[in-house]
């Protein structure tokens, strides 16, 4: 199985899962999975730029989507609902990031040969 | 066909762990195999050594445990996830200079590498999330 799907739905703050989920994606793609990620519901908060954990003693999910591309993770969508719901401009996202409609992230997710959901 | 697995839940906050093992068992006890689960997120809590559970309540390391060893599949726990939980083997506590080790028998420490090689190497992998 090589083509693996990271579901991210939880916002940057919440305690350390999403930066350990992200871990995973980033380890993955160092062993050469093809690793696509994909932000819904309040996940989407994670591409806000200006980040700043250190009044929560955490690390910033955005550091590590700053440097997706380094681990050639160049597959990253967002729920386009989600985006307007928390408006959030993918312009202004902290990584390069295309809203996805519910439809075609279903397609997105039938292609996959995993998905980890990671928390909820 | 051989399974993967991995929990993300806590112990005692989910029901992860039970779901997983009802999951591994299923799996065990219609001809397919479970080649590792992989405790990952709170899930590591479940290696902890220096739990007591009361006697009323369902000890999860021991079901783990049992089940690995009467199937032959690894326990592997994030070593990352499980250092900043305190769940640590006796290398890891000499090297933080910790005065005791914490991982449960039959529990090893291991990198994320061993989640993708669990992928890579099942025909299905399944997750319990918290």
């Amino acid at each position: 199985m090589n083509k693996l799907l990271c579901i991210v739905s939880v916002s940057p703050f919440v305690g350390s899962q999403v930066v350990e989920h992200l871990e995973a994606a980033m380890v993955a793609a160092a062993f050469e999975m093809d690793v696509t990620i994909l932000f819904i519901d309040e996940g989407v908060n994670n591409l806000k730029p200006g980040q700043n954990g250190t009044s929560y003693g955490l690390r910033a999910p955005g550091n590590m989507l700053a440097a997706l591309s380094m681990y050639e993770i160049e597959k990253v969508f967002a729920c386009a609902d989600a985006l307007s719901r928390y408006a959030i401009d993918p312009q202004d996202a902290i990584c390069p990031v295309q809203p996805l409609d519910h439809s075609s992230q279903s397609a997105l997710i039938a292609q996959q040969d995993v998905v980890l959901r990671g928390a909820r | 066909m051989i399974f993967s697995v991995s929990v993300l839940g806590s112990p005692y906050a989910t029901a992860a762990h039970v779901h997983a093992q009802d999951f591994c068992r299923a799996c065990l006890s219609t001809g397919h195999s479970v080649a590792r689960v992989f405790f990952y997120h709170d899930a590591v809590y479940a290696a902890l050594r220096s739990r007591v559970p009361p006697q009323d309540e369902t000890d999860f390391t021991l079901a783990w445990q049992r089940l690995a060893q009467e199937h032959g599949f690894e326990l592997a726990v994030c070593i990352a996830n499980g250092l900043k939980r305190g769940v640590v083997d006796s290398a890891e506590a000499d090297r933080y200079e910790i005065n005791t080790d914490t991982l449960s028998d039959g529990f090893t420490l291991v990198g994320l590498g061993q989640l993708v090689d669990a992928i890579a190497n099942s025909d299905r992998h399944v997750e319990f999330p918290a």
